[in-house]
């Protein structure tokens, strides 16, 4: 038993660190733009699936980071293709056109490599014992990939200039704005840098676990990261990720296992309801007062 | 009794920042309460717990004769606790017609089965409320305005319809934050007019909110001035106008000589 | 302002409330219903296309009460529409019972659910609760396929009314026109009601609602039990029109279909939600007959056949929501003052 826990909580740390990376970008689009892009996990896909396209033609670290600018180049088309004329518009018309945007996205991923698991050229399985509990060694390089990103965007907003212009941007748009920000600019690297750590988490998930549609679904577990975490927070985002994580590989794969089948594909939402019965703002979110 | 509502003791914090610190005043039935203060005195939030926004953490509120400290606004405002808000609260989607209507919708009584057959009783008790609808409209003389969106109206305009969406209660106190900021000389002579009409036709007792010291002074009963949350004078306007208190209060500018 | 034509007057309060309130609209709205009742002669074997449409702006309309004119954004519509179609096949088949009483039950099952589900919605709001509903959307798929077993298939009775069972596509389209009528008739006097104003009034701004007496709670569980009823008819049309129910005919993609209808017809029109049903489903069904013959002449799409729909749909979507916020019901809208002003652009 303890074994299993031990084992889950290796296992669940690893996957969370991408969860907590995906979840991440989600949460600073969401910081900077009030925007629940439901077609995050769609921007996962398409990290996934580019990545595995472009390293059958070039070396893997090219592959990556041409996926990188790719993502980016969505990122910032999506912003002002589609975003920029909807601003303003009610908050029903912005989630069904991001949820009209993953339509696309995935439609277009499928249609071009088709349906099936597709696995990373070259990548070698075997298994790393760490003090006797057996993981994967591309989750462990996943994993420490993932964690080394998460301190590197962490430092990013705290003290680069763009980073934040975002994080004023986050607080009050319209003071920001008055004060010189150029929304528009936030608004596209907002855009950018979501599709980029989605795109991210696609490759690392696809390293591990190999690419299929269904990575779409993680984009859903990030979304469950962030309420339990707090939409707006990005710590929270950080904590959420891994905590879905663990609760996902250790409570999930013990009910799945011995009470009811399946249960670890939903224990997500699961999540996402006790949260929001509870403590809407999530754990580090902050609870809004409505001013009369 | 010789007050319709009281407020005792009222003491409001967020987070640690007192909004209230121990408010009290009482409000007789046929009256206009004033209640004034620089901004940030606490006013609005008094407002916001006699009609239950707020919940005080202490002091408790008295309505013709029930404690209501605990009950939730709607409840509030089936008792006839009627408002009005500072920065307009209407439905700007919809009409001036169905704005005001919608302070009808607690004397409806049709059923949900009723409601969607429409013909018949819902029909026509929806007749009959606009009747009394109409009515208000005429009051306020906005009839040109009637099918207009109120997006699409003039500030003062909005204003007005604000207080017949308020007046379409049948409100037995009627609350008014700020309803003559930002209006014209012309729109708050009419408003002012409305306000007088109601107090001796209607006999409606209310409190208000106002900056415009000349419209205080020359409406109200009686006033309550607020600073950092607590009262600081009270009285008739003319024993308020002189309270050294009450001039320090606005820094040194004497209340008297802003009236305009 | 609304335009209306020169010679229109009227003269009572009564007469200004009335739902068909222009001559061009009380013509316009016989001429609507005569084309759908001789339906089956113009449409022939597409008929199950109209049957299609009917059954989804039944679904629709009760999302368009909650979704346009209570504010509450749901993405949980097929999950109710999935307890209408099971509780309906439950009624009839275990418990025997007929049809016309197993459609209203369905409705009050999926009633009850949606007003349990709405307890919540006062405490969490927006973005948070289409989230919830979004959960909840998920949960119930998996609660059915559990509870069914398998991949949660079950087969449905053929409806029958009395004694006459209904076994023609026809037949079968005359009875829904029937509950479709209705159904769309009592939403939009609901909306002209009372509940209608309680319900715009929680949409616009709650709090002032609540200055006006109105009860949030009451008034939101109150919409979304009226939704979840409406997409229980719907289910249990469904369920007994297709004979044979899976959760796949009630997921999360239904659920988007259905927020597709409403906002691509138009939010705030009653008749939105029709217009946006019409749309999406012949938008998907004219996709599967038209994606054979595209690729019969250009192989190349050959891949791209089966998430055609997908790309095709997004695509309208946002098209249709950057060009027109408010849906179609709002271009007709337009394209009707043009008429009435034509040829003259004033």
């Amino acid at each position: 038993m303890s074994e299993f826990i031990l084992g889950g909580l290796m296992n669940g740390l690893a996957v969370g660190s991408i969860y907590a990376l995906i979840a991440l970008g989600f949460a600073l689009l969401y910081k900077s733009t009030k925007i629940l892009n439901l077609a995050h996990g769609e921007l996962v896909l398409f990290g996934g699936y580019l990545a595995i396209a472009l390293s059958n033609i070039v070396p893997l670290p090219v592959a990556i980071v041409l996926t990188l600018v790719a993502a980016a180049v969505l990122g910032f088309a999506i912003e002002r293709v589609v975003m920029r004329p909807l601003f303003g518009q009610p908050l029903l018309s912005v989630i069904i056109v991001t949820l009209a945007l993953g339509y696309i996205v995935r439609g277009v991923m499928v249609g071009v490599w088709g349906g099936d698991t597709r696995q990373f050229p070259g990548i070698t399985g075997g298994v790393l014992s760490i003090g006797g509990i057996p993981i994967q060694r591309v989750g462990v390089w996943s994993a420490a990939t993932a964690v080394t990103l998460l301190v590197i965007f962490w430092l990013f907003f705290r003290y680069s200039l763009a980073g934040i212009a975002m994080r004023a941007v986050a607080n009050e748009q319209l003071t920001a704005s008055t004060l010189g920000v150029s929304l528009r600019r936030v608004f596209a690297y907002a855009w950018a840098f979501a599709a980029m750590a989605g795109a991210v988490g696609g490759i690392l998930l696809g390293l591990w676990l190999g690419v299929n549609f269904a990575l779409a679904f993680v984009g859903l577990k990030a979304l469950a990261a962030v309420i339990l975490g707090g939409l707006d927070s990005i710590p929270g985002a950080i904590v959420g990720g891994f905590a879905i994580g663990v609760i996902e590989t250790i409570v999930g794969g013990y009910i799945d296992a011995n009470i009811i089948y399946g249960f670890k594909e939903i224990i997500a939402f699961v999540i996402i309801l006790v949260v929001l019965m509870i403590r809407p703002y999530g754990l580090f979110g902050t609870e809004h007062i409505e001013r009369l | 009794m010789d007050f319709i509502l009281r407020a005792q003791d009222l003491h409001l914090s967020f987070h640690g920042i007192q909004a209230l610190a121990g408010v009290s005043f009482d409000l007789s039935p046929h009256e206009i309460l004033g209640i004034i203060g620089p901004n940030g005195a606490g006013k609005t939030s008094v407002l916001n717990c006699i009609n239950g926004f707020y919940h005080p953490q202490h002091g408790r509120i008295v309505y013709a004769g029930q404690e209501i400290s605990f009950w939730p606004p709607h409840r509030r405002a089936q008792l006839g606790i009627a408002r009005t808000f500072q920065n307009i609260a209407l439905y700007p989607g919809m009409t001036v017609l169905d704005n005001i209507m919608t302070g009808r919708v607690i004397r409806m009584r049709a059923g949900v089965l009723a409601c969607s057959v429409y013909a018949g009783p819902a029909h026509r008790e929806h007749v009959t409320q606009r009747a009394i609808v109409e009515d208000i409209i005429d009051f306020l003389e906005i009839e040109e305005a009637r099918h207009h969106r109120v997006a699409d109206l003039p500030y003062g305009l909005q204003k007005k319809v604000e207080l017949g969406r308020a007046l379409a209660m049948e409100p037995r106190l009627l609350i008014l934050d700020e309803p003559m900021a930002g209006m014209s000389l012309d729109e708050k002579m009419d408003m002012a007019r409305y306000i007088l009409e109601l107090k001796e036709v209607r006999h409606l007792p209310m409190i208000l909110i106002e900056h415009d010291m000349g419209v205080v002074m020359d409406l109200c009963d009686r006033i309550v001035v607020m600073d950092y949350g607590k009262v600081i004078a009270e009285g008739p306007p003319v024993s308020v106008q002189r309270n050294p208190d009450v001039i320090r209060a606005y820094i040194g500018q004497e209340v008297g000589t802003t009236q305009g | 302002m609304s335009i209306r034509p020169a010679g229109d007057f009227k003269i009572s309060y009564a007469q200004d409330m009335a739902v068909l309130d222009s001559t061009f609209n009380r013509v316009g709205f016989g001429a609507l219903l005569a084309a759908l009742v001789l339906a089956p002669f113009w449409l022939r074997e597409f008929i199950f296309l109209l049957t299609t449409i009917g059954i989804f702006a039944v679904g629709a309309c009760g999302l368009g009460l909650l979704t346009g004119f209570t504010g509450q954004i749901s993405l949980g519509h097929a999950a109710f529409m999935a307890i209408g179609a099971y509780a309906s096949a439950i009624i009839t088949g275990s418990l025997g019972l007929p049809f016309l009483v197993a459609l209203p039950l369905a409705g009050f099952v999926s009633f009850i659910f949606g007003a349990v589900v709405a307890l919540p919605s006062v405490r969490i709001k927006g973005l948070y609760l289409a989230i919830a509903t979004l959960a909840f959307q998920f949960l119930t798929e998996y609660a059915i396929i559990h509870m069914a077993g398998g991949v949660g298939a079950i087969s449905v009775r053929a409806p029958s009314i009395g004694s006459w069972q209904l076994r023609t596509e026809t037949q079968f389209y005359y009875m829904l026109l029937v509950v479709w009528v209705l159904s769309g008739v009592i939403a939009s006097n609901l909306i002209k009601s009372r509940i209608g104003l309680a319900f715009m009034a929680v949409r616009d701004r709650d709090y002032a609602a609540q200055v006006l007496g109105i009860d949030l709670l009451y008034y939101k569980a109150l919409a979304f039990g009226i939704a979840a009823f409406y997409a229980g008819i719907a289910g249990s049309l469904w369920a007994h029109y297709s004979r044979l129910i899976t959760p796949e005919h009630f997921s999360i993609v239904t659920s988007i279909d259905y927020v597709a209808m409403v906002v691509m017809g138009g939010l705030t029109s009653v008749w939105g939600p029709h217009l946006g049903a019409a749309l999406v489903i012949l938008l998907s069904q004219g996709l599967k007959i038209i994606t054979p013959e595209v690729i019969a002449v250009l192989p190349v799409f050959a891949k791209i056949a089966t998430p055609l729909r997908e790309i095709v749909f997004g695509s309208i979507l946002i098209a249709l929501l950057i060009w027109e916020p408010g849906g179609i019901a709002v271009l007709l809208k337009k394209l009707k003052r043009k008429l009435d002003l034509w040829p003259f652009a004033y």
